[in-house]
């Protein structure tokens, strides 16, 4: 397989089971959900029913936004999660203030650009170096207008955005070179989503004690162990069907898959809580009705790519073709 | 946090608005991209409005090197807001805003992002709570400090003659030491004059900038604000505009 099939032939979109079994059951459910809403909303206020719908209809728009690019080829996948990548850096920045510093704020969304490309190119190198050579560029062009006051905290917003949303999320981007890289990307996408809607309804029925009460006071410790457990038990049993040789297919491994994919989840659920409640905002935006921001429903995945690429790469789990650098050579 | 400076955040001012209500908003704060775009929007524009309208500026020596600053300028056609931005260094133009939109830059989600990334534009004139308006200006300039485009003739000229300038610009500027630059514009009812539905490059477009005045002695009051409308309309009619308008195309375009 090479890398023009993969980067562009959506005929092999469903060539995996895994991939199939995902699609299918996201649909199912996106499909299911009104009766589910119909249900329990019974009592709910009207306005609470009609922010559910709300955010069913947004959900119509999201789920296709995230799996057709992955179904259709590696560049739809790469440029799309760039793109959002680039999105989250923006509203990251603007939900801080840190946008008014200009230059570094364009300097680190520049700098995700070429992350992104350094990713869609296959180059392990350049991918990595664009993130010290943007902490440096960064800590550089905040010298420019010669004023001291204020020079850490800007810096470190930019370079927070930049490694946040650059670095870490774009790992996702860089796990599409693998030539079967649809499972293994829809997994790790469908697992994080998965545990959010588990610690909710784990929450709900079960939650007594608060797990951070300061910094989220709707999330229950019930609700996370729980979460943590059934989406551990998925990643368990769905990656023994993607890897069935090597070090990865052990069931070691995919213990410790499931239970990085989990934890890393509800910290970066935390973290933005945290950069919510620090700024003082309800929402990071207003881009998705009903959700609020990208950032309230994409803050989970931020920390799970990275953490979910580099236990799927230590343990072998991605088969590189070739020297890598598509396009450079 | 004892004894360690805690750092505070301000989030956008329009944080919180969806596209589509946060192009129409006052409170909307552009980012890097925006101001990029208006930058290469508007020297794309002011190389068209020197082929095609023969652009000419004057007096840019008097334009201040920092905000907040107000232009005061004749009005006469949809021309002059844009020839303005255009003529202004890049750096001041980029941090100011026209009031004389009114609501017609605001008609659509297009025209909207047009007009917010071409001429900054906000709305916050609205003409039937002029009082209002006025403190919301005024504010405007104290907190998020920029400059501003006024046309104190309240409407454009229809026969392109200057008319009295009306006292809302003193309000604005009375013991305040904000400079306020006067500008005559020749040409552009000529080439774009109210009624008809595009320009047409029927006369040199010539843009002559005064030297600028402050108001920081001048009581509050109506008269006191009279007589600052009065002494900028001299201004600008020294300038010429008023002159050119009233003698035709012919002299514009010597």
């Amino acid at each position: 397989m090479d890398h023009l099939e993969r980067l562009l032939d959506p005929g092999h979109a469903f060539s995996h089971p895994v991939t199939v079994g995902l699609t299918l059951a996201c649909g199912g459910a996106l499909l299911l959900a009104p009766l589910l809403i119909a249900f329990a909303s019974r009592g709910m206020s009207d306005e609470r029913q009609r922010e559910l719908w709300l955010r069913w209809r947004t959900w119509l728009v999201i789920a296709p936004a995230l799996f057709v690019p992955v179904l259709l080829g590696a560049l739809w996948t790469i440029l799309g999660l760039t793109l959002l990548a680039i999105a989250s850096q923006r509203e990251f920045s603007r939900m801080t203030g840190a946008f008014r510093e200009g230059r570094g704020d364009a300097v680190a969304a520049l700098l995700i650009l070429l992350i992104g490309l350094g990713a869609l190119d296959h180059w392990y190198g350049f991918f990595n170096a664009m993130t010290g050579l943007g902490v440096a560029l960064i800590a550089a062009v905040e010298l420019l207008e010669d004023r001291p006051r204020g020079y850490i905290r800007r810096t470190a917003l930019a370079i927070l955005g930049l490694v946040f949303f650059g670095t870490c999320l774009l790992h996702l981007g860089y796990l599409a070179n693998d030539p079967d890289y649809r499972p293994k990307l829809l997994l790790v996408i469908v697992a994080v989503g998965l545990q959010d809607v588990l610690a909710f309804v784990v929450g709900r029925l079960f939650g007594k004690r608060k797990l951070a009460p300061v910094t989220s006071p709707g999330k229950t410790l019930e609700g996370a162990v729980g979460a943590l457990l059934l989406t551990t038990l998925f990643v368990y049993l769905l990656s023994g069907v993607i890897w069935t040789t090597g070090t990865m297919a052990e069931a070691s491994s995919r213990l410790l898959l499931g239970l990085a994919i989990g934890l890393s989840a509800q910290c970066g659920d935390l973290i933005l809580s945290s950069i919510k409640r620090d700024v003082g905002v309800k929402d990071s935006g207003a881009l998705l009705p009903g959700h609020g921001g990208l950032l309230d429903r994409f803050d989970s995945l931020t920390l799970a790519a990275p953490v979910a690429f580099h236990v799927m790469n230590v343990f072998g789990g991605f088969a590189w073709v070739g020297p890598g650098r598509v396009f450079t050579g | 946090m004892s004894g360690s400076e805690e750092w505070t955040y301000t989030p956008a001012a329009d944080h919180g608005l969806s596209g589509r209500v946060r192009w129409r908003s006052a409170r909307r704060e552009a980012g890097w991209a925006t101001i990029v775009a208006g930058r290469i929007a508007r020297s794309l524009v002011r190389r068209w409005l020197r082929w095609r309208y023969r652009l000419r500026v004057s007096g840019l020596q008097h334009v201040p090197g920092e905000v907040p600053c107000v232009f005061v300028a004749n009005h006469t056609s949809h021309l002059d807001t844009l020839a303005i931005l255009c003529a202004l260094p890049p750096r001041i133009a980029a941090r100011t805003t026209p009031l004389a939109a009114g609501d017609a830059f605001f008609s659509g989600p297009l025209r909207a992002r047009l007009a917010g990334v071409l001429l900054n534009a906000r709305p916050v004139w609205r003409e039937r709570r002029a009082a209002a308006a006025f403190a919301e200006i005024r504010r405007l300039l104290r907190d998020r400090p920029g400059g501003l485009i006024l046309f104190p003739e309240g409407t454009r000229s229809r026969d392109g003659t200057l008319r009295a300038f009306r006292g809302g610009i003193g309000c604005l500027v009375a013991g305040t030491d904000v400079p306020v630059v006067p500008i005559a514009i020749q040409g552009a009812h000529a080439c774009w004059p109210p009624g008809e539905r595009r320009p047409r490059p029927r006369a040199d477009l010539v843009l002559s900038f005064g030297a600028p005045r402050t108001f920081t002695e001048a009581p509050t009051g109506k008269e006191s604000w009279l007589r600052i409308a009065a002494s900028l309309q001299a201004d600008v009619r020294s300038l010429g505009g008023p002159v050119a308008a009233e003698e035709g195309e012919e002299s514009v375009a010597s």
